[in-house]
């Protein structure tokens, strides 16, 4: 069991429900012990009957008996019970845990995934352990255990059949790790071809229109099923190995049974050992080797639950990268002011931003432009305060970021994200997200600025449709005009808009514009966009490369200036 | 069991060969285990007996049988994978004909993470039940009887106990299941509901947290997740007695057989082997129980894949080949004659009553809003639907009478969104003619601008294109996509513009490569931005699935309403 230290370091994640924990392990050890007590009592009373003791005699031991065979299913049933309310506490406290981890760590990656991909993985995780600790882990203890006092009593009768059964009881629990090698190169190309399978499938789904076109469907349809006759013969190969495996065990158990019945046997012939005591020395030994046998099942897991208990507290360790301490009222006045910022993420990143100098007036449209890591992002995830400042300092109204409560700065800034993500709840309760007592009215007003009013009348359950994941198919362009609605509910003095026009059409666009213009006496906007219809309309344009900014100024300012900008436009109009 | 039929398949009697070997193997070990305590308990009863004579032999035996057994449970389970690999295949032959036969439109009727489930999952988890359930309850059924008939020629006393028992086991255990199983269903769904609200909390994260709502999505989480554990453990209440009672049933019918014995014994009524046997037996006639318990379970478990499958073989086919085939067009104009098409679930038609000609060698643009039709017109004369009313012919026949490989390699499209598999860039080319010579393929590599790009690369034409054409930008793709269609050197070809903005070199390289496609061929543009389109024949003009107006983009500029609209719209953008 080379695991173990894997498998103990998943212990802290229990924190506040050892008991919990105790009581599972007890009640598995209970029933396995009373599971070997029954089956040895069974072997006692034979052998006590035809070693010719009395009637009277065996009375005692029937209820004795009788108690042990009340013991195992009360003992099951209380398992059971406590098990699942274990299973239960963890995925609440589980879940929450990855939660709070993952909340604290975005935007960020964590091993460097996405957040989409990582909740996904940290979920199954969670699953593995959970499972693990109400199901598995008593039959572990229980495994040690049992044998164990199997052994005691087997050592009682006489030591020898106790030495002969002990290499058996090792064998057996050490057969998945003398193919545990095999097994893991066997199970690693198994999920590498179900990996192959579930790649090729999604990708030919999606290509069909071109397959179908080219009139390569049989092609398609042929390499499909070669990849799965692939996955299948790995399958195979790994089930005949298993089967040898499950096979080895089942030998060698029933080995070590009859090993301990020919010492018994022997022992009993040269007037050792009395013959009531085989028949119990049998049953003793096959059921010491039973919880044993019951575990190699899931030993092959081990590994796999010692990657999943790593990540998990991975994410359970993540620093929050903020902290929520200021007390500062808020700020009268809006201008936002980035003072000599530099930012780089981790520790020894690049910088990102380089002594950035920024300052954007109350009401003012600035527009982000540059090329894909020139800091755009980062600007973004700054003022937001998903991280703070390296160096510098950022002010809105000649209050330092980090002097406002987070709260504070929730209400002065709206963002409309680039991924947008509609939760699987109704319209209204999307765009009413960060203000949730919002009336109808408000939320239609809003909607109606964003465009998004009149989609929304036209679905058959209005406001009340549920979108996300498990509702309506909307639009990349519905999505979005629901992301801005939900924005523009909030009246915030700051919007951020990051490529939030990106799946609009040029009638939905402009009259967003139209919207946005109508709106911007008393908010300040930052867009990042792409199109230049976007980009020109704003009062300012600000050209980033590099984490520094390069030009500074209106359209046509810029276009005068024959610098960079005016390159960059001279390219994108050429095309037009 | 016949919520596990899949129908049409037959997958029974497929398998019938491999499910009565499988049976037999599994009769097989079931009769060493009995043979095992029958010698056992022979060999006790001789030493009782102080006969040491063939006790030497007689261990033998037993290490004998433990070999066959070894040998049987490993072969066991090669047969059960056997089973399993012929399940997996035929089903999947069988979904992966259905998906071809749906065609691309399936993707709007299904997510194709839904398809890809089906045909990827849920067919894995049908394996257990044909590889190990379906033998499992044979088994049950006669190794449980064997055993217990051994026992009845040695006491049937015993015998008549333990079997009370034994029936006693699945009967109760299947009432309890019946009984028990929609509040089963109903914690496993309120687990899958909590799930979801966990894992669409994290994706929407970043929001929640720009909103300053995270805090008050956390509490919503950890009221769910108490509220699940409080139900749930409410609901469980009386399933999770369960295993307790099962193990009632074995532990009691076992004890009360030995203990039977024993005094009987000791009443002198019987031997020491029948006690012996009844000791060593006891366990073994709930054996194949215990197993056919655990399949059933994962069985079980594996049950909610087969609807979907069923539903998805059951979907009906929308495109299907004429029975008499027409004869390929020699002529290759298109026209649309009163079409009306509704996409299914669409509660608005997406054409209507639409007729218009598009001449041969002539380059049509159609233009419009998105949702406005121009991209159904593509979709109906690739056939990826068909038309509720109207007809479609190419050179005056009626696509609906073309084969449909017929009616494929008439037509080529080019899109940015062009599909490319995770092969090497020469096998993608060849993908519109599998026996192009490297020469054809330098020399449409070059005529759509992507050759100097290709030959830059480490590996040139055998450069790996990754998954989704992920080292390729849109604008080399796109190129990738022309190269492709001057291979395939078909009729009629359509674009479909980039919505989003190339680079410029990008766009401009592609606009020669595009212009030496055209050149002979009827084409169709689909067009996000008029301004790439001033030099095609005719522009169509599409408002709410209708053809407003047309002309060629002079006499539209001059006089039109919708158009001007849309091209006002695009000036003022780009003013």
């Amino acid at each position: 069991m080379h695991n173990n230290k894997g498998i103990l370091g998943l212990i802290p994640l229990l924190k506040g429900h050892y008991a919990l924990l105790t009581f599972t392990v007890l009640s598995g050890i209970l029933s396995q012990g009373g599971t070997l007590a029954a089956l040895a009592m069974g072997g006692w009373i034979a052998g006590k009957a035809i070693s010719g003791k009395s009637l009277h005699n065996l009375a005692a031991d029937f209820i004795c008996f009788a108690f042990f065979i009340l013991i195992v299913p009360l003992s099951r049933w209380w398992q059971s019970h406590i098990s699942h309310k274990l299973a239960f506490t963890l995925i609440e406290s589980l879940r929450i845990g990855i939660y709070d981890g993952i909340e604290r760590a975005a935007p960020n990656f964590i091993f460097g995934k996405r957040i989409g991909e990582l909740a996904s993985l940290a979920t199954s995780d969670a699953e593995l352990m959970e499972h693990f600790y109400a199901h598995t882990v008593a039959d572990y203890v229980g495994a040690i255990v049992i044998p164990l006092i199997g052994l005691c009593v087997l050592f009682v009768l006489h030591p020898i059949m106790a030495i002969a059964l002990l290499p058996f009881l090792i064998f057996v629990g050490s057969i998945p790790y003398w193919l545990g090698k095999k097994a893991e190169e066997q199970g690693k190309i198994v999920m590498d071809k179900l990996g192959k399978l579930n790649g090729e499938t999604v990708e030919i789904i999606q290509g069909q229109k071109d397959i179908i076109i080219f009139g390569r469907s049989q092609d398609a349809f042929n390499c499909l099923m070669k990849l799965s006759e692939e996955l299948v013969s790995a399958q195979r190969r790994y089930g005949s190995r298993a089967g040898m495996e499950q096979a080895m065990i089942n030998g060698s158990t029933a080995l070590g049974v009859i090993c301990v019945a020919w010492i018994g046997v022997k022992l009993f012939s040269e007037g050792i050992l009395d013959f009531a005591f085989v028949p119990l020395a049998i049953m003793l030994a096959g059921g010491a080797l039973t919880p044993i046998v019951e575990v190699t099942q899931t030993a092959r897991k081990l590994g796999e639950l010692k990657a999943g208990a790593s990540r998990i507290l991975t994410i359970f360790h993540q620093k929050p990268k903020i902290m929520d301490q200021g007390n500062a009222p808020i700020p009268k006045e809006k201008t936002i002011c980035f003072d000599k910022v530099c930012f780089h993420y981790g520790n020894n990143g690049d910088d990102v931003l380089r002594k950035l100098d920024l300052t954007i007036s109350s009401g003012e449209t600035v527009a982000l432009v540059g090329h894909s890591g020139a800091g755009k992002s980062t600007i973004i995830n700054l003022l937001l305060r998903f991280c703070d400042v390296t160096s510098g300092e950022i002010r809105i109204g000649n209050c330092d970021l980090r002097d406002l409560p987070l709260a504070t700065l929730r209400k002065l800034i709206a963002y409309v994200p680039q991924d947008i993500h509609l939760f699987n709840e109704t319209i209204l309760d999307n765009i009413r997200l960060g203000k949730p007592n919002a009336l109808l009215e408000e939320v239609e007003e809003a909607a109606k600025l964003a465009k998004a009013h009149d989609f929304i009348m036209a679905l058959p359950q209005g406001y009340n449709t549920v979108c996300g994941v498990a509702g309506v198919r909307l639009s990349g362009g519905q999505k979005q005009r629901i992301a801005i609605a939900r924005a523009l509910l909030m009246k915030s003095p700051i919007l951020l808009l990051d490529e939030a026009f990106s799946h609009l059409d040029n009638e939905s666009e402009r009259d967003f514009q139209d919207a946005l213009s109508a709106i911007n006496h008393h908010c300040t906007i930052i867009l990042i966009s792409h199109r230049l219809s976007s980009i020109r309309t704003a009062d300012c344009i600000l050209l980033l490369d590099k984490g520094k900014i390069i030009e500074r100024g209106s359209h046509k300012a810029l276009l005068q200036l024959h610098g960079a900008y005016a390159q960059l436009i001279v390219s994108k109009e050429k095309t037009i | 069991m016949g919520k596990y039929d899949i129908p049409g398949l037959h997958l029974q009697t497929a398998i019938r060969g491999q499910l009565i070997f499988s049976v037999l193997v599994n009769l097989a070990i079931t009769a060493c285990y009995a043979l095992q305590g029958l010698l056992l308990a022979w060999i006790l009863a001789q030493v009782f007996a102080k006969n040491f004579s063939d006790i030497s032999f007689l261990f033998m035996l037993l290490f004998a049988i433990i070999v066959l057994r070894f040998i049987l449970v490993w072969a066991a389970e090669i047969i059960a994978q056997k089973t399993a690999q012929i399940t997996k295949q035929k089903l999947r032959h069988k979904l992966l004909t259905r998906l071809f036969e749906f065609g691309p439109s399936v993707t709007l009727r299904k997510e194709i993470g839904d398809i890809q489930s089906v045909i990827i999952n849920g067919v894995e988890a049908l394996e257990s039940y044909y590889g190990r359930y379906l033998p499992a309850i044979i088994c049950a059924f006669l190794g449980c009887g064997g055993i217990l008939g051994i026992l009845a020629f040695i006491d049937w006393p015993s015998a008549i106990i333990l079997t009370l028992f034994v029936c006693a086991f699945p009967i109760l255990d299947r009432f309890w299941m019946r009984w028990q199983m929609p509040q089963i269903s109903g914690v496993f769904a309120a687990m899958g509901a909590f799930g979801n609200y966990m894992l669409d909390s994290l994706q929407g994260i970043i929001i929640l947290k720009a909103f300053g709502v995270s805090a008050q999505r956390r509490k919503n989480l950890a009221e769910r997740g108490e509220n699940l554990k409080q139900v749930s453990m409410e609901t469980l209440r009386v399933t999770l007695m369960r295993t307790g009672i099962t193990s009632f049933i074995t532990f009691t019918g076992i004890a009360l057989a030995i203990v039977t014995v024993s005094w009987r014994f000791v009443s002198g009524e019987i031997t020491a082997f029948a006690l012996l046997t009844v000791l060593f037996l006891a366990r073994e006639s709930f054996r194949p129980l215990d197993r056919l318990e655990k399949e059933f379970h994962i069985a079980w478990a594996a049950s909610g894949a087969v609807p979907p499958i069923i539903d998805f073989l059951n979907m009906d086919i929308w495109v299907k080949n004429p029975s008499k085939p027409a004869k390929l067009p020699q002529q290759h104009n298109i026209v649309f004659d009163k079409v009306d098409f509704t996409y299914p679930n669409a509660d608005k038609p997406a054409i209507k009553s639409l007729s218009f000609t598009v001449k041969e060698h002539e380059t049509v643009a159609l233009v419009g809003i998105s949702g406005s039709g121009k991209t159904t017109v593509t979709n109906l004369i690739q056939r990826f639907f068909d038309p509720d009313s109207g007809n479609i012919l190419i050179g005056n026949v009626n696509i609906r009478d073309l084969l449909l490989e017929d009616l494929y390699s008439l037509i080529s499209i080019v899109s940015q969104d062009v599909f490319l598999f995770h092969e090497t860039i020469a096998e993608n080319l060849r993908l519109a003619k599998s026996d192009a010579s490297e020469q054809e393929l330098h020399s449409v590599a070059a005529a759509a601008r992507i050759d100097d790009f290709i030959e830059n690369l480490p590996q040139g034409y055998e450069t790996m294109v990754k998954e989704h054409g992920a080292n390729l930008s849109g604008g080399q793709r796109q190129r990738i996509a022309i190269a492709r269609a001057l291979l395939k050197n078909s009729p009629i070809l359509i674009l479909d513009e980039a919505t989003s903005n190339l680079d410029p070199e990008n766009e401009k390289a592609i606009q020669i490569a595009i212009d030496t496609l055209t050149k002979g061929r009827t084409t169709l543009i689909v067009a996000h931005r008029l301004s790439t389109i001033k030099h095609v024949d005719h522009i169509f003009v599409f408002s709410e699935g209708k053809l407003v107006e047309q002309g060629t983009p002079v006499e539209l500029a001059q006089n039109s309403k919708i158009y001007a609209y849309l091209l006002s719209l695009e000036e003022k953008s780009h003013a």
